[in-house]
């Protein structure tokens, strides 16, 4: 038997009281368990919106043009699926332009980014397995849900883990080079809270104490609320604080705990959308939606047009990021008060008496998710690792995290890392001008081979390699599948290393 | 495998409609669960409170935003 996709409900009256109380409406609309698939759809619309987004020099075209349409199809059809989030085949359709978006610009740095990658091959395999069981739709995408929370789960688990491992080493700890004080400063400012010890300290506790919180309870259901309380708020404030391009990252965690969440508290969330799309009773849900999407954006766009004459001179880029930032400030804000609100309803939460058996595939996705980001640690890349921002170094044989004395690698990508002094570059000059600018080997064959005219003097092991260029290069040339799987950030050979990717 | 019991029409008041799918009794629903406790969070309770904080950093959210657009500081994006 089918659910009726819409049905005729009364709005309720507007007030402050309906962030408590939930309306008649909310309770009348019945949600099947995949519903938390379509709250899911809208979360992973925006996510994939603002990740594609983040690539302006791909959207203008300075990739190619293949790579622009990938971006701008993943783009509009991200929208698309914000608009009709009950379209399974929108859904795949995003999954799989965001794995082709990926592929073509491999190697991506991204941390996010990569998550996001492992969730949509994730869901396309989920969903092209049921596709070929041959089942209802509706039996389908209640299956596909059952799957993908499982994977989702064990993603945002993965990047908590990582998110407190990497960081345990002596340039995170210290208040004067630490990315969580990098990251409290702008956020703080506004209050004058920017420069005092207690904050700065506090900053760098909270991170570690946030990411324990949220990983604890994202396997102890009736504390799940806990983890949501602690992990919500702090994504949602990183991306405020303009230091970088975070929304798409924080839409990500978002999204992936739509996926987490206690079904009962995704179903309130669908019930709560319903509720709010049937204030509108003579459009559509998708035109609705389209509507406030529009909508948000082009008030986002006006203000920062017209903030533009109070401050001239700014690229494309500050302008762009801002329009995105102040769509993030009222939809992630937004979300994230519908989602605790959703939470604490429906807490206590019953707890699981049975459990579904999965096939073997869905935990071997964020099982690889896993092992890859041990990279740093065995040698192998050190982008890509979700070590972003972690003020971690392993390069050169030599770490600053406190459980390692030096890395144990199994590969020596790292271990052949050089000391820049000079090039025909002037970035790569302004950076090594002080004797602390370092690449890793690997690095420095890939740049040389970019542009023949291009020399670099390096010194590395010891030895002094004056005016190389990709003629002269006698090092280690990369293969194919080194120069797509293997990225590293520059080196910072400064002590304690500050704050950079 | 979700294992379903049945599913039922409810006659509403009026010409409303609500379908229920029922499940097996550790998964109810959000409607189904609610009906038991219509009032809700009760006003002044600890999680009412926690819901107007997040109302209010939602609110202080945007104010910081728009100080830290780049647009507004100058800065590059790292």
């Amino acid at each position: 038997m089918s659910v009726p996709s819409r049905a005729s409900f009364a709005p309720a009256p507007l007030n402050i009281s309906w962030l408590f109380r939930p309306t008649k409406t909310e309770v009348d609309v019945a949600a099947r368990p995949s519903d938390g698939l379509v709250v899911f759809s809208v979360m992973w619309g925006v996510a994939m919106m603002l990740s594609a987004a983040s690539h302006m020099h791909l959207l203008g075209g300075h990739s190619g043009m293949l790579l622009a349409t990938v971006t701008w199809s993943a783009l509009i059809a991200a929208g698309l699926l914000l608009m009709s989030p009950r379209k399974t085949t929108l859904l795949a359709l995003v999954a799989a332009l965001m794995i082709v978006q990926y592929a073509l610009r491999m190697p991506a740095s991204s941390n996010n980014q990569t998550i996001a990658l492992f969730m949509n091959i994730g869901l396309l395999t989920a969903l092209g397995s049921q596709a070929l069981r041959n089942r209802s739709s509706g039996g389908r995408r209640d299956a596909v849900y059952e799957q993908v929370r499982v994977i989702a789960r064990a993603l945002l688990a993965t990047m908590y883990f990582y998110g407190v491992f990497h960081k345990i080493n002596t340039g995170f700890l210290d208040p004067t080079t630490s990315c969580a004080t990098a990251l409290y400063e702008p956020l703080t400012r506004p209050f004058g809270l920017d420069e005092t010890l207690i904050g700065l300290y506090g900053a760098i506790v909270a991170t570690f104490v946030v990411e324990t919180i949220a990983i604890v309870c994202l396997y102890w259901r009736r504390f799940f609320w806990v983890g949501l309380l602690v992990s919500l708020p702090f994504h949602y404030v990183i991306p405020i604080s303009g230091f970088s391009w975070y929304m798409d990252f924080s839409s990500l965690v978002f999204a992936l705990y739509m996926l987490s969440v206690p079904r009962e508290v995704a179903s309130g969330l669908y019930s709560s959308g319903m509720a709010l799309v049937h204030r509108a009773p003579k459009l559509r849900a998708g035109i609705s939606a389209g509507l406030a999407l529009g909508a948000a954006l082009t008030v986002a766009a006006s203000i920062v047009i017209a903030l533009s004459n109070f401050f001239p001179g700014r690229g494309e880029q500050q302008l762009w990021h801002s329009v995105w930032l102040l769509f993030w400030a009222v939809f992630g804000g937004t979300a994230m008060v519908l989602i605790v609100r959703a939470a604490l309803l429906e807490q206590p939460y019953d707890e699981e008496t049975s459990r579904i058996s999965q096939p073997w595939w869905i935990y071997a996705i964020p099982t690889a998710l896993f092992v890859s980001c041990m990279s740093p640690y065995v040698g192998l890349k050190t982008e890509s690792s979700i070590a972003m921002f972690s003020n971690l170094h392993t390069e050169g044989g030599a770490t600053n995290h406190l459980l390692f004395s030096k890395p144990p690698y199994l590969f020596d990508y790292q271990a052949r890392a050089v000391r820049v002094l000079d090039s025909s570059s002037p970035a790569i000059r302004e950076l090594a001008k002080d004797g602390t600018y370092g690449l890793v080997e690997h690095d420095v064959a890939i740049r040389l081979s970019h542009n023949p005219k291009l020399w670099i003097t390096y010194e590395m092991n010891g030895r002094r390699y004056d005016r190389v260029t990709a003629a002269t290069f006698s090092g280690r040339r990369p293969n194919w599948v080194e120069r797509k799987l293997l990225d590293f950030k520059p080196i910072d050979w400064a002590r304690p290393k500050v704050c950079t990717h | 495998m979700v294992i379903l019991n049945a599913i039922e029409l409810l006659p509403q008041s009026g010409a409303k409609l609500a379908v229920s799918l029922r499940l097996s009794p550790c998964h109810q629903m959000f409607g189904e669960r609610l009906e038991a406790r219509p009032e809700g969070i009760v006003n002044g309770s600890w999680k009412s409170w926690i819901i107007a904080a997040t109302a209010v950093l939602m609110l202080v959210g945007i104010f910081v935003a728009v100080f830290n657009l780049p647009i507004v500081t100058g800065d590059a994006p790292q």
